[in-house]
C-alpha cells in the first residue's frame, strides 16, 4: 500500500479484531495513515481507538488482522526505533525530573551525549518545561501531558502516535500543541486520537472516524467533509430579535430545524431547498421589520460528519 | 546486544532510582539495625531473663551466652524477618509500573521485555546481597566486642545460604508481579512460597535435596553445625535453579502480558 506520493504508508490496518473475553472491541477496523499526513483518529469514548493504538506499538496482541506500522511487526524493535508515543496520561516514576525523563528516553533510542543535550534542551523549551526542577510527581496533568509529547519527540520520529494529546491541556497550551503538531507535516507521520473535533479540524489533513471497533469513514479531511457532510443545506443568520426571527421560521415548511448558535443574535438554519430559503428569507425579514446583520451559508463540518455518522449508530 | 534490548539504559534507570530513593536506603538499614542488635540481644539475654523473672530465673539454669546464640539470632531475623520485606519489595516492581503506565512508556522504546525484567531482578537480587552481606558484616563486628572468639565463616556461610533463599523468593514475587496487576496479591504470593517451602522442609528427603532445605541449613551454617557438603550443594543448587526457572518464567509471562 502506498498513499499519493508513491511512498509507502505509514500504518496499514487490515481487518483488525480485538477481543476482550466475549467483548469485541475491535470489529475488522481498516486503516490506512499516509506517510507524512497528520492523521486524526476520531471516535466517541469506547469506539476502539486507544485499543488500536495500542495494537499499533506492540502493547496488546491483536486477536486477528493484518498490522503493518512504518512497514514492519508492530512491537519490532526496527518499528519501535522509529516511533514516538505519548499516552493521554503519561506514566513516568515520580522521582525524576523532566531532564530525567527525556536523557532515559534518550538513552534507550542510543542518542549521542550532544544530541541528547540538544533536543533536551529545545524539547524543554518547546513544551514549556524549561526551567522546571521539580520531580514529576508534583506535576499536573497538563505538566505530564507536556512532558508525555517532549520525551515521544525525543527521537525525531517517523511516526508519532498520541492518545488525546491535548485531553488534559489549557487552551494555550492546547493551541501550542496543534501547532507544534501541525508543523511536523511532511517530516514526521502523527496520527493522534482524539474526541475533540476542533482539534482535527485544526491541524489534520487526514481523518479516521471509528465507530463501534470499526473505521466509519476515512479519507482527507476535505474530502469526508465535502462527501459526508449534512445533506441538507445549511445557514447561519444574525438579526437583532432572533426570537421572533424563530417563530417566523418554524412556520415555514422548508426549514427543518432552527437552532441557536453561542454568538449572540445567531441562529442555525437547516432547510430542505436551499433555493426556496435563499428567495423566501430576505422576504420573511422584511414582512417581519427584523434588521439583518449576517447572512450566509454554513460549510458543513466534521461535526456534522461525525453526528450524522456516530450519532445515527448510537 | 545492549543495542537491541536497551539493558544498559535500563541498568541505569534502576540504578539512578535506587540512589534517588528511600529504597537505597531502607533494606541496608533494616539489615545493619538487626546484625547489630542481634549480638547485644544475644549477649544480655540472661541478665534480660533475670530481670524479668527474678528468682524464677535460676532454676531455668541458663547457660552462658556464647556467639553461636548471637549469629543464631542473624539467621533467625533473616528467615523470619527481612525475607518479607525482600518479598513485598519485589512484588510490587513489575506491576505498580504496569499500573502507573510506566512500564508501557518504556516498552515503545528499543527497551525488551526481557532487559525489563532481568534489570528489575538483578538490581534487586545485588541490593539484597550488599545489604545482607553489610548487615553480617555489622553483626560479626559487634559479636566479636562480646564474644572473642566467634568465628566468620559461619556468619558469612549463613548469610550466603539465605542469599539463595531470597533469590528463590524474589523469582517466585517477580513471576507474581509479571502477571498479576495488584502489589498485595503478588506480596501474598511470594509469601506463600514461603511458608510451601518451609513447610516442605519438615520432609527430611525434600529438605537434603530441595530448595526446600535452605532455611533449616540457614540456621545451621549460623550455629557452626558441621554440614556435610552434600546437604549444603544440593539446597544451595537446587535453590538457584529455582531462582533462575522463576526469573525465566517471570520474563516469559511478561512478554505475553499486554499493557
Amino acid at each position: 500500500m502506498t498513499n499519493g506520493s508513491g511512498r509507502p504508508a505509514a500504518v496499514e490496518v487490515r481487518g483488525l479484531v480485538k477481543e476482550f473475553g466475549s467483548r469485541r472491541a475491535l470489529d475488522g477496523l481498516d486503516l490506512v495513515v499516509p506517510t507524512g499526513s497528520v492523521f486524526g483518529l476520531l471516535g466517541a469514548n469506547g469506539a476502539g481507538k486507544t485499543t488500536t493504538l495500542r495494537i499499533l506499538l506492540g502493547l496488546a496482541r491483536p486477536t486477528a488482522g493484518d498490522v503493518h506500522v512504518l512497514g514492519e511487526r508492530p512491537g519490532s524493535a526496527a518499528a519501535r526505533a522509529r516511533i514516538g508515543y505519548c499516552p493521554d496520561v503519561p506514566g513516568f516514576l515520580p522521582w525524576m525530573t523532566a531532564t530525567d525523563v527525556l536523557t532515559t528516553a534518550a538513552r534507550l533510542f542510543h542518542l549521542p551525549p550532544a544530541t541528547t543535550r540538544a533536543r533536551t534542551t529545545e524539547l524543554l523549551e518547546l513544551t514549556g518545561l524549561a526551567g522546571v526542577d521539580a520531580r514529576v510527581g508534583g506535576y499536573s496533568r497538563g505538566m505530564r501531558q507536556r512532558l508525555g509529547i517532549a520525551q515521544a519527540l525525543i527521537n525525531a520520529p517517523d511516526l508519532l502516535v498520541l492518545d488525546e494529546p491535548t485531553s488534559a491541556l489549557d487552551p494555550l497550551g492546547r493551541r501550542a500543541v496543534l501547532e507544534l503538531l501541525g508543523g511536523l507535516r511532511g517530516r514526521t507521520t502523527v496520527l493522534f486520537s482524539t474526541h475533540l473535533l476542533p482539534d482535527v479540524e485544526r491541524v489534520c489533513d487526514q481523518v479516521a472516524i471509528v465507530d463501534h471497533g470499526r473505521v466509519a469513514l476515512t479519507g482527507p479531511l476535505a474530502e469526508v467533509r465535502a462527501r459526508y457532510g449534512v445533506t441538507a443545506a445549511r445557514f447561519v443568520i444574525t438579526v437583532d430579535d432572533p426570537v421572533r426571527l424563530r417563530a417566523a421560521l418554524n412556520r415555514e415548511a422548508w426549514v427543518s430545524a432552527v437552532t441557536e448558535s453561542d454568538a449572540p443574535g445567531e441562529l442555525v438554519l437547516t432547510v430542505t431547498d436551499p433555493d426556496t430559503a435563499a428567495g423566501r428569507i430576505p422576504r420573511l425579514l422584511a414582512d417581519a421589520g427584523l434588521s439583518l446583520r449576517r447572512f450566509e451559508p454554513r460549510e458543513s463540518s466534521l461535526e456534522d460528519v461525525f453526528l450524522s455518522l456516530v450519532g445515527a449508530s448510537a | 546486544m545492549s543495542r537491541a534490548t536497551g539493558l544498559s539504559a535500563l541498568l541505569h534507570l534502576r540504578w539512578t532510582e535506587l540512589t534517588r530513593t528511600w529504597r537505597l536506603w531502607a533494606l541496608p538499614a533494616v539489615m545493619v539495625t538487626l546484625g547489630a542488635s542481634g549480638p547485644v540481644l544475644a549477649r544480655y539475654m540472661n541478665d534480660i531473663l533475670h530481670g524479668v523473672l527474678g528468682a524464677g530465673a535460676a532454676a531455668l539454669a541458663l547457660p552462658d551466652p556464647t556467639w553461636v546464640d548471637a549469629y543464631a539470632q542473624w539467621s533467625k531475623n533473616l528467615s523470619q524477618l527481612v525475607v518479607f520485606m525482600v518479598v513485598v519489595t519485589a512484588a510490587g516492581t513489575i506491576n505498580a509500573e504496569v499500573r502507573s503506565g510506566v512500564a508501557a512508556l518504556l516498552l515503545v522504546k528499543p527497551a525488551s521485555r526481557t532487559a525489563y525484567v532481568t534489570t528489575h531482578a538483578g538490581m534487586l537480587a545485588a541490593h539484597t546481597a550488599v545489604s545482607a552481606f553489610l548487615g553480617a558484616f555489622v553483626s560479626w563486628l559487634v559479636t566479636t566486642s562480646f564474644f572473642a572468639d566467634a568465628p566468620t565463616a559461619p556468619l558469612f556461610a549463613a548469610t550466603a545460604a539465605w542469599l539463595v533463599f531470597a533469590l528463590a523468593l524474589i523469582g517466585a514475587s517477580l513471576l507474581a508481579s509479571a502477571t498479576i496487576d495488584t502489589v498485595a496479591g503478588a506480596a501474598g504470593i511470594g509469601i506463600g512460597v514461603y511458608f510451601v517451602l518451609a513447610l516442605l522442609g519438615i520432609a527430611p528427603w525434600l529438605a537434603s535435596y530441595t530448595p526446600a532445605g535452605l532455611i533449616s541449613l540457614v540456621g545451621a551454617l549460623g550455629a557452626g553445625q558441621h554440614v556435610t557438603a552434600a546437604a549444603v550443594w544440593w539446597p544451595l543448587g537446587t535453590g538457584l535453579a529455582l531462582a533462575a526457572a522463576l526469573l525465566v518464567a517471570a520474563v516469559l509471562a511478561f512478554r505475553r502480558r499486554e499493557l
